[in-house]
């Protein structure tokens, strides 16, 4: 109880902190929030022009394939959030040294990485993601209900915890493959591409890595389908929580045998 | 028990090979070729506790990984090592709590916020209590000199207000071990003074237990008892600096500068003794090279002075840097 | 007969003298080439990457353009070649951005620019040929892989006018080079340009092509472009390769191409002059 107390009070401290150390350069902030949306807009973009000329895809309304994307772009959009410095874990850290000043801590050295940045950008795509799932929600007319609200909380909150499990398993591998650019993670956010669509336009082969290998449909399609009313899925949302839990666990036990290997900048 | 304890300790570093131009670029797609380096090669040794440590050796010599391995960043490959009887690698929270870490050559601040508010995070990271902090505060102020910095944003400090900060930072929760790594490089004169003041204040008063690694010889000097040299993975010299320049080095040079014209037969024959080495510098100059054990200063100077018209003389001790390099040579 | 002669030498000479100073500026593009192989892990990754890029793209575009559908005169078999075409050209967009607008930006923060300023060469025509070394190397190592893997597994219709279409291709790439060009010259009048660069990255893909082929936007965008350069980057070569467009219009792209060329090339000569006198007022 008494860690848990220190740990949020840390938090806190860091992310004023931070704040105040952005804030010193408003132009940057806007600049970051701009490039967010600008990377983040072109998939809203796409959908709507393509709806104008077609009325489903693959048996997908424009208002499931919007709730879909939402829900896609708010879970990535918290992962940013919270997690976007694992992504520099890689070269800032490994690579570059840093990690050595957050070993010199006596504190969690993942928790440090992880508040010591906060992607400012992502305020502006969870907007959008949220504004889409909301647009999309009302389009669609779905029911609402505390239960509901209760599973889309714990169904977020797990498809944030899958992107950071996932992308801790491949940073942590910089340990191994010391590529100087240590940009190992970075084709995820390529290829989470593939959940801010239906799974089923896949290929079967294609589905089944999706789900079970590079648990990406896990983050947004199995979870949405849940409020979209397709029952076909439940199983899958079912597991949601349960393959959260798995990466996390992955990626801990990989980062901490990755530790051991650390050799630190210069000699 | 002594406070660090470092037992056949060894650190293999993987390194790989890179291929020149654009074939060997190619290659280098394909398959990598790798090379392993013992930067630290089956050391042992032990530090008391209130024991001023220096650790010098040329660069890539394994000093770095060393300090890093007794801070508990990297992992050693084989060999026991113990601070404070914890394993740095293994406790390393608990480890990091009762040890103060200084990189000379990189800020461990955050970069972007004023020094106070750096202090004051690390003030709650360590749980240091409000009074001992504002203690901690005014102290470092009285000899680091910190007062005027510590609203200032740390990428604005220069290299020197830096380190003053980066020292103090590491000091806040006042650890009874403290490495500091190259804390003197690059600084000025008043500084690089200031700062060793600092250090041995700290270990008289506190009895903290220090390790410093330098390339400024004089820090080693000023404030160390003894020495660790390290060479190639391995120790070469363990034990008090100052004897081994008395012990090692015992070649002295007397530098004589005459108003008359040198002839040096002249001069021997009026010095005769043997085992002297002449060289002449120039016409009016010559220096005379002697084993200190055997001759005494007095001796040469006394007929010099009693025989011809000297306009200098001069005595040359020789200097630790020469000591050192003596001792790198006798290990190869 | 002898004036022939000395007519001939002097053309010769400047032939040479202009070998020579091609051959500085493809050592440039050489060091990129090497520079680029040297990351093995990321090679690979990045081709995994861009794959995995048109893999998407065709699974999305084969179930919009299920049954027969046709948005526009595309027909799913355009499009199968279009999107392997556009994913790998994703390359080329981060190429010119890496290695133009960002390149540009560290050497003016490392002052390597004002270094290059010192050698006798164009900084301009240095940087284009950087980039260009980069371009090849993708061409090599991954356009080309990729492409033989989609023809052979999926499928890639043959370019209607090969010639027509290589050469539109070319001058897209310069086209894009100028406005990545220009765009890097906002770091003289910004702190941080990244932004910039990011935004100017996702204008391109949308307003070139790469995302969706331009003639699907609402006719108001569509119209709008034509006053633009970005869709001669990679929208027109493609019209070209899928035949959508004849001989004469194709020709008739190559000569806009030109023009455009010529225009982003010069207003970056004329911009990056006045930029300098900056730095040198600057004293910086």
């Amino acid at each position: 109880m008494r860690s848990l107390f220190f740990y949020s009070k840390i938090y806190f401290r860091y992310l004023s902190q931070y704040l105040k150390s952005r804030l010193e350069y408003r132009a940057d902030v806007l600049i970051q929030i701009v490039s967010a949306l600008s990377a983040q807009i072109g998939t809203l973009i796409f959908v709507l022009t393509i709806f104008n000329h077609i009325p489903d895809i693959n048996g997908w309304s424009y208002g499931e394939i919007l709730f879909i994307y939402g829900f896609s772009q708010t879970s990535m959009a918290l992962f940013s959030m919270f997690f976007s410095n694992l992504i520099n874990l890689g070269r800032l850290y490994i690579l570059d040294g840093n990690l050595d000043r957050v070993l010199l801590r006596p504190l969690p050295p993942l928790l440090q990485i992880i508040i010591e940045r906060l992607d400012i950008g992502s305020f502006s795509t969870l907007a959008l993601g949220f504004g889409a799932l909301s647009y999309a929600a009302v389009k669609l007319n779905l029911s609402f209900s505390y239960h509901l609200l209760f599973f889309f909380v714990v169904l977020i909150f797990s498809a944030v915890l899958i992107l950071g499990g996932v992308v801790l398993i491949l940073v942590s591998l910089t340990f191994w493959v010391k590529d100087p650019t240590g940009a190992i993670a970075w084709p995820l956010m390529t290829i989470r591409d593939f959940a801010k669509y239906p799974i089923t336009i896949y290929s079967a082969p294609l589905q089944v890595f999706l789900s079970w290998i590079l648990p990406l449909a896990f983050t947004s399609f199995y979870p949405a389908t849940l409020f979209l009313e397709r029952t076909d899925y439940i199983f899958h949302v079912r597991m949601t929580p349960l393959i959260a839990l798995l990466t996390w666990g992955i990626g801990l036990f990989i980062w901490k045998r990755g530790l051991q290997r650390y050799e630190s900048a210069g000699s | 028990m002594a406070l660090i304890e470092v037992e056949t300790l060894t650190k293999t570093f993987k390194i790989s090979k890179r291929r020149e131009g654009l074939s060997g670029a190619l290659m280098n797609l394909v398959k990598r070729e790798y090379q392993f380096v013992q930067a630290v090669d089956n050391i042992s040794f032990h530090v008391e506790q209130g024991e001023t440590l220096g650790y010098i050796g040329p660069n890539g010599a394994g000093k770095s990984t060393t300090i890093k391995i007794l801070t508990g960043i990297l992992t050693p490959t084989e060999g026991r090592v113990e601070v404070n009887g914890l394993v740095p690698h293994k406790q390393r929270r608990q480890h990091v709590k009762n040890i103060g870490v200084v990189f000379g050559q990189r800020s461990q601040l955050w970069w972007d916020i004023a020094v106070i508010e750096a202090f004051t995070l690390l003030r709650d990271i360590y749980e240091v209590s409000k009074n001992d902090f504002q203690k901690q505060l005014k102290k470092f102020d009285e000899v680091l000199e910190i007062g005027p910095l510590l609203h200032i944003p740390v990428r604005k400090l220069s290299l020197g207000q830096r380190v003053r900060c980066d020292i103090a930072a590491s000091l806040l929760h006042n650890p009874p071990v403290v490495f500091l790594d190259e804390p003197t490089i690059g600084l000025d004169v008043a500084v690089k003074s200031n700062i060793r003041e600092f250090i041995k204040e700290m270990n008289a008063s506190l009895g903290t237990t220090i390790i410093l690694t330098t390339h400024d010889l004089s820090d080693i000097e000023y404030l160390c008892q003894r020495t660790l040299i390290i060479d190639q993975g391995k120790i070469i010299f363990d034990g008090d600096l100052e004897k081994a320049k008395n012990e090692l080095a015992r070649k002295r040079k007397i530098q004589i500068d005459l108003y008359e014209h040198i002839d040096i037969d002249v001069i021997r024959e009026k010095l005769n003794i043997a085992q002297l080495e002449f060289t002449k510098r120039n016409d009016y100059s010559l220096t005379i090279s002697f084993d200190k054990n055997e001759i005494s200063a007095i001796n040469i100077i006394q007929t010099i002075l009693d025989h011809f018209h000297p306009r200098d003389m001069k005595i040359e001790e020789p200097t630790i840097e020469a000591v050192v390099k003596e001792i790198y040579s006798e290990d190869i | 007969m002898r004036v022939s002669i000395l007519i001939s030498l002097f053309v010769m000479e400047n032939l040479r003298k202009s070998w020579r100073h091609l051959r500085i500026y493809i050592r440039f593009s050489k060091i990129r080439f090497v520079d680029k192989l040297s990351y093995r892990a990321h090679f690979f990754l990045v081709l995994t990457e861009y794959l995995l890029i048109v893999i998407v793209s065709y699974f999305l575009w084969k179930a919009i353009l299920t049954d027969g559908r046709v948005i526009r005169g595309y027909s799913l078999k355009d499009m199968v070649t279009y999107v392997a075409i556009a994913g790998v050209f994703r390359f080329f967009i981060n190429e010119f951005s890496g290695a133009i607008s960002r390149e540009m930006g560290g050497q003016y923060r490392t002052g390597e620019l004002i270094m290059n300023l010192l050698k006798p060469v164009s900084y301009q025509l240095y940087i284009y040929f950087h980039a260009f070394g980069g371009i090849l190397f993708h061409s090599v190592f991954r356009i080309v892989p990729v492409l033989t893997l989609w023809a052979l597994l999926v499928g890639l219709t043959a370019p209607d006018h090969l010639a027509i279409f290589l050469t539109s291709l070319v001058l897209g790439a310069l086209v894009h080079a100028g406005i990545a060009f220009l765009v890097g010259l906002t770091i003289f009048y910004v702190e941080d340009n990244s932004g910039i660069l990011h935004a100017t990255s996702a204008i391109i893909e949308l307003l070139s092509g790469t995302l969706i082929p331009l003639v699907m936007y609402p006719a108001w965008l569509v119209s709008t472009m034509n006053y633009l350069p970005f869709r001669f980057i990679f929208y027109q070569p493609m019209e070209i390769y899928l035949g959508h467009l004849g001989k004469e219009a194709g020709i008739a792209v190559l000569c806009a191409q030109t023009v455009w060329v010529f225009a982003l090339s010069t207003a970056g000569y004329f911009l990056f002059k006045n930029s300098i006198q900056k730095i040198t007022i600057q004293g910086g």
